[in-house]
């Protein structure tokens, strides 16, 4: 299973303030996260290769943000 | 040529005697390791080491999101190399952005009359804070 692991997001969500999480929020929350990532990742690949390069790095995703 | 006296060392097997001069600090350097020994055992019976307790203080982690899941996915997404610094960044945007909706989804569980974030807190808080990111 590929992507971000649900154990992690529980923790992050309890440590920004949430008292109690359900299951299904947590899974929610993994699935926008994830298509926030495409979205800002094929941004980001864009703005590499018309600079020439093969790497993505961080200055690409600060302006794909952007 | 050699000077006189001098002889070339032994080399293999040859059996060789050591001079008395040569043994001495040897058993001087094992007798200073076993008052050493017996040091160490009377500090460990009488607990002594409790005061020299060396404290370890761990670096906390500034990250609750793994980097390496992430930059998979950005590398399986674009199909290109993902640069060490950039998933670092990748992980720092994701984990702002987990904050805004958090804290969007807390106020509207809570004026709803619940604890637990539910699904739909979730997807509203999202859909008021996606202009902004």
């Amino acid at each position: 299973m590929v992507g971000i692991p649900l154990s992690a997001l529980e923790n992050l969500m309890k440590e920004k303030g949430a008292e109690r999480v359900a299951d299904d929020a947590r899974v929610e929350l993994k699935k926008i996260l994830e298509n926030y990532l495409y979205d800002l990742s094929l941004k980001a690949s864009k703005i590499a290769s018309h600079s020439g390069r093969k790497t993505i790095n961080s200055g690409d995703l600060l302006i794909a943000k952007k | 040529m050699r000077p006189e006296g001098f002889e070339p060392p032994s080399v293999g097997l040859e059996p060789t005697i050591l001079p008395d001069y040569t043994i001495a600090p040897i058993l001087i350097y094992n007798f200073i390791s076993f008052l050493k020994y017996l040091f160490l055992c009377f500090l460990k019976i009488t607990n002594l080491f409790k005061s020299f307790k060396i404290k370890v203080y761990m670096a906390k982690r500034e990250n609750l999101l793994p980097f390496s899941p992430i930059g998979a996915l950005i590398a399986t997404n674009t199909g290109k190399r993902v640069a060490k610094e950039a998933r670092e960044t990748a992980t720092k945007l994701l984990e702002e952005l987990t904050e805004a909706i958090v804290k969007k989804a807390i106020l509207i569980s809570e004026h709803s009359g619940r604890k637990t974030i539910k699904a739909k807190d979730i997807n509203l808080a999202f859909q008021q804070i996606k202009e902004d990111f």
